[in-house]
């Protein structure tokens, strides 16, 4: 039987993993890597660190070196869009009119800027961050001790403002929520970020909602509803992601914010298989539906379809996990934190280190460590491994988070 | 300066590294397979894990509180392991041989 190869659409960290994967597994057929970007896939994390501190180049965020691709007998295409998908028929067509066939299609097609529709968004200055070329135009655009308004207080935005504060910049971010990375963090975290910003400098204003962009060619200011205005040299819109899913959409796969993926990453399609920002999956160990954002969840299903492709064993599923760099605060948070848990403290906040968890009953099921790494690791392990625990035993500092002291067996 | 990446399988592959690297780089700049460096070398994921060869693990030094409760998530662990993204060549460096372990390989 011929084996007309497997075609992945987007070359992302999701996409560029199932090439190597295929490429180190032995895969006989033809893989090609089909990009939007003019760049070899690259790791996008540093583009609000990093790379607007100017202390990383281009070179050093590819995934692999270019030549990589073409010594593995990868087919790298950058700098093209696939137009539609004929599922019965296997094949993709692309922006120039090719048309290429496969046995399995891959979708990686990852998440875009979440628009943010009010007047002024097409101004000069205003930008958002995902690619290089944002990140680079941004780094253009900022004068030295310029304003920089930022709108949306998420990972991006709140990384970019450590970044910008850093180099002198006056930085303002704006929320609409009542906290920052109200999405994802809990309510103590989302204190603590915005008292470090604030300590360094960074104007923090939450409870804002932004209705115009002022100026002529370029941006002067941001005005919110209230009719209170920033002025700005620059603004950055930085308010979530999109799932990319019209490519699929298009094709009759299924998609609900996502595009909709089994276990074992498969769309509605047999011969389809999806990874990264762009999909949504049941989750295996947490048994709930996510559309996930994040380096892990973007390998980890491209692993699977690796698996899947070669009819090796599947990897095995791994609790969420995701970290935010800003200053000199990590942040590492593993599983998902929901606000119908329990949070407790585990360590005292003004020590710089503590960790917030996050309970159901007496499991844990997520939590959020700042600067404390070995909470983050251990901590992990016994979300997945949901055993019970002695919720003053788990607050208790001197007492590793794993293993927990066996509970006493009750009547 | 060299460094050799021992395959799990055995097979040794020597390349080219700059002074100033981490170990990590050198094996992703030279497309060696086993060293996955998912979070880019930022000492996050533990997809860089090697086992230092025992004449070495002098030079190349213990590892940091962060990496430490990183590699403490491998099943793997062993008393060499390291991530390569926090091995940084120094000159002293030259002629490293870290071994690969085989859960990182595809």
């Amino acid at each position: 039987m011929s084996d007309a190869g497997v075609v992945i659409v987007g070359a992302g960290l999701a996409g560029a993993t199932v090439a190597t994967g295929l490429a180190q597994a032995g895969y006989s057929g033809t893989i090609t890597l089909i990009g939007e970007e003019a760049y070899a896939p690259y790791q996008r994390p540093p583009l609000s660190k990093g790379v607007i501190n100017g202390e990383i180049g281009v070179d050093a965020l590819l995934v692999k070196p270019e030549s990589y691709y073409a010594q593995k007998q990868i087919q790298l295409i950058k700098g093209c869009r696939v137009q539609s998908i004929q599922a019965e028929e296997c094949r993709v067509r692309l922006d120039d009119g090719e048309q290429l066939s496969y046995s399995s299609l891959v979708l990686s097609t990852g998440s875009r800027p979440r628009d943010l529709p009010i007047k002024g968004v097409g101004l000069k200055h205003v930008f958002s961050l995902r690619g290089i070329d944002d990140a680079q135009a941004i780094k253009d655009a900022l004068p030295e001790k310029g304003r920089l308004v930022i709108i949306g207080a998420g990972y991006v935005g709140l990384e970019l403002a450590a970044s910008c504060v850093k180099q002198g910049l006056d930085v303002t971010v704006l929320e609409r929520a009542s906290r920052v990375m109200e999405r994802s963090a809990s309510p103590q975290v989302s204190e603590y970020y915005q008292s470090m910003h604030e300590a360094a400098g960074v104007k923090v204003v939450c409870n804002v909602n932004v209705s115009a962009l002022q100026g002529e060619h370029q941006v002067m200011a941001v005005e919110a509803e209230d009719g209170l205005t920033w002025p700005a040299d620059v603004v950055v819109i930085g308010i979530g992601a999109v799932a990319n899913t019209e490519l699929a959409q298009k094709a009759g796969l299924k998609c609900d914010d996502g595009i909709v993926i089994d276990d074992q990453c498969r769309s509605s399609h047999a011969n389809i298989f999806a990874a990264g920002d762009c999909t949504r999956q049941i989750h295996a160990l947490l048994q709930t539906s996510l559309r996930l954002e994040s380096v892990q969840n973007a390998t980890a299903q491209a692993r699977m379809i690796v698996a899947q492709i070669m009819n090796k064993p599947a990897p095995r599923s791994e609790v969420p996990w995701f970290w935010s760099d800003q200053f000199d605060i990590r942040l590492q948070i593993a599983g998902i934190v929901r606000p119908d848990y329990t949070s407790m403290l585990r360590g005292d906040p003004s020590s710089g280190s503590f960790s917030v968890l996050h309970m159901m009953g007496d499991r844990l099921q997520a939590l959020e460590a700042i600067n404390s790494p070995m909470d983050f690791t251990l901590g992990k392990r016994l979300i997945g491994e949901q055993i019970p625990v002695n919720t003053d035993s788990i607050i208790d500092e001197s007492i590793p988070l794993y293993p927990q002291p066996v509970m006493p067996k009750s009547g | 300066m060299q460094i050799t990446f021992l395959s799990f399988d055995g097979t040794s592959y020597t390349v080219d590294a700059d002074e100033g690297m981490t170990a990590m780089e050198a094996a992703i700049n030279n497309g060696i397979d086993g060293i996955e460096g998912d979070c880019g070398g930022n000492c996050n994921c533990a997809t860089c894990h090697v086992f230092v060869d025992p004449k070495w693990s002098q030079q190349v030094g213990e590892a940091s509180p962060m990496e430490e409760a990183l590699l403490a998530s491998r099943s793997d662990l062993a008393e060499n392991s390291r991530l390569a993204c926090q091995i940084n060549l120094v000159p002293e460096l030259d002629g490293l041989v870290l071994q690969m372990p085989e859960s990182q390989f595809i």
